[in-house]
């Protein structure tokens, strides 16, 4: 029904994230009808893309140059550090506005149950990287999940010796959550760690 | 087929770019697994479980030995509780990775599911590390492999029961074995693993000695049985023991 380019194109496009071969085909007819207005433009674009973002080698984000713009600004907190999983939860902390230190990220967890082990995540690295930068507070931003938790602990454990604040995330009620539609374990939690009003 | 029953999530995997599968322990179905209800990115939370959590589960597949799909009604979560004690959350995972690796699929295991439970609910309490051990003892023995620690192999008595034999899995009393050789590999029988413990007293040196003793039998009977390891989260759980212990 294709040629080869276009049958190519659609099995590209179907293996993003939350396409499929139906929005594969929708989003390769756009593309190909749209040539001077969208394809060049996302062509070029992805090239550079591909040619110009590196992962960060402090701490594992992704920009233009070799260090990211996080870890080389003199503006941000150089002695708090703040652990998160994925590239995407740094991305959700810096949304927030809130936090002005500086990032590590893991590129996962700790998992028993999926043989996730300490030397497949960049644990040593970051240990390494605390012992000798100056760091003062390590903010460990994990998912409060059995596995998220699980790493927690593991990263506490590996730092228990150093001369450092280890903190963690506050676990609760969402904002503009209602207490019907939560799960239990949030609702324990948020219970067990009433505050004073 | 469809049926519902209550079960004790033991693994929850990513499968696809946001859907997951879960394993869960049921009380009348045994270990099943299937897609769950929710997805990774869910913004709805009130049916997100973790694992170690109990729920209501309706499974449905077209056959018994397809992957089916899971609709959950949570009942109760541990989580909370043991989320700012590492050890109880090592021994979480320890529990259900050991569960979930070795029980067969679609096999029922009342007493197991029972005593599960029962084991997550004690992770609170502060001898839990001696009643996961009891536990290890008691999966052994539903998985068809009981250790006799009741009565001597070699002279019938009841008390001072101080070794277990690596071959047949029986205790050995002190008068029986009145001298350790090494070369027996002989285990050591933890006091409150005896059936004749006064109390439940117990130290860290025993619990690694309890854990090395069903160690050795998981090792023997269910890793080469099966093809599997030991799951990462025994071991991690014994590290910490051992820390504890030294």
């Amino acid at each position: 029904m294709f040629g080869q380019e276009i049958q190519q194109l659609i099995f590209l496009l179907s293996r993003f994230p939350g396409l499929g071969p139906r929005s594969g085909r929708r989003l390769a007819l756009h593309l190909l009808k749209k040539k001077e207005t969208t394809l060049l433009p996302l062509i070029h674009t992805l090239q550079r893309a591909a040619e110009a973002v590196k992962v960060c080698s402090e701490c594992g984000n992704l920009d233009t140059s070799p260090v990211c713009s996080i870890c080389t600004s003199t503006k941000r907190d150089s002695k708090v550090l703040c652990v998160v999983e994925e590239i995407s939860d740094l991305w959700a902390l810096e949304r927030s506005g809130e936090y002005h230190g500086r990032y590590f990220v893991l590129g996962g967890k700790l998992s028993a149950i999926s043989g996730v082990k300490p030397e497949d995540l960049k644990i040593p690295f970051l240990v390494n990287k605390i012992k000798t930068s100056g760091i003062t507070e390590v903010v460990l931003a994990l998912n409060p999940t059995l596995e998220g938790q699980t790493t927690l602990y593991y990263i506490r454990e590996c730092l228990e010796n150093l001369p450092l604040k280890i903190t963690g995330l506050a676990h609760g009620v969402p904002m503009g959550g209602e207490l019907d539609y939560l799960d239990d374990a949030t609702l324990t939690t948020a219970m067990m760690r009433r505050q004073v009003v | 087929m469809e049926w519902q029953d209550v079960g004790v999530l033991l693994r929850l995997q990513e499968f696809g770019e946001d859907q997951l599968i879960g394993v869960f322990l049921t009380q009348k179905h045994g270990c099943v697994r299937g897609i769950m209800p929710f997805r990774v990115s869910d913004k709805k939370r009130d049916k997100i479980i973790h694992p170690g959590s109990r729920a209501q589960v309706r499974w449905k597949a077209r056959l018994s030995e397809h992957l089916g799909r899971f609709d959950i009604d949570p009942e109760y979560s541990p989580l909370a509780k043991l989320m700012h004690d590492p050890e109880a959350l090592a021994g979480l995972s320890a529990i259900c990775s050991i569960v979930e690796t070795w029980t067969p699929a679609h096999e029922p295991h009342e007493n197991l599911y029972f005593m599960l439970q029962t084991m997550i609910n004690d992770l609170t309490s502060s001898t839990w590390p001696v009643k996961y051990v009891q536990f290890e003892v008691e999966l052994l023995r539903e998985l068809g492999f009981g250790l006799d620690l009741e009565t001597c192999a070699l002279t019938g008595a009841k008390s001072n029961l101080i070794y277990v034999s690596p071959d047949t899995g029986r205790a050995l009393s002190e008068k029986a074995i009145p001298v350790r050789n090494q070369e027996d590999g002989l285990l050591d029988l933890p006091s409150f693993l005896s059936p004749t413990r006064v109390n439940d007293e117990w130290t860290w040196d025993q619990i690694l000695q309890g854990m090395e003793l069903t160690g050795h039998f998981f090792q023997g009977h269910l890793c080469e049985a099966s093809s599997k390891s030991m799951p990462i989260a025994r071991d991690r759980l014994f590290g910490q023991f051992k820390s504890k212990a030294s």
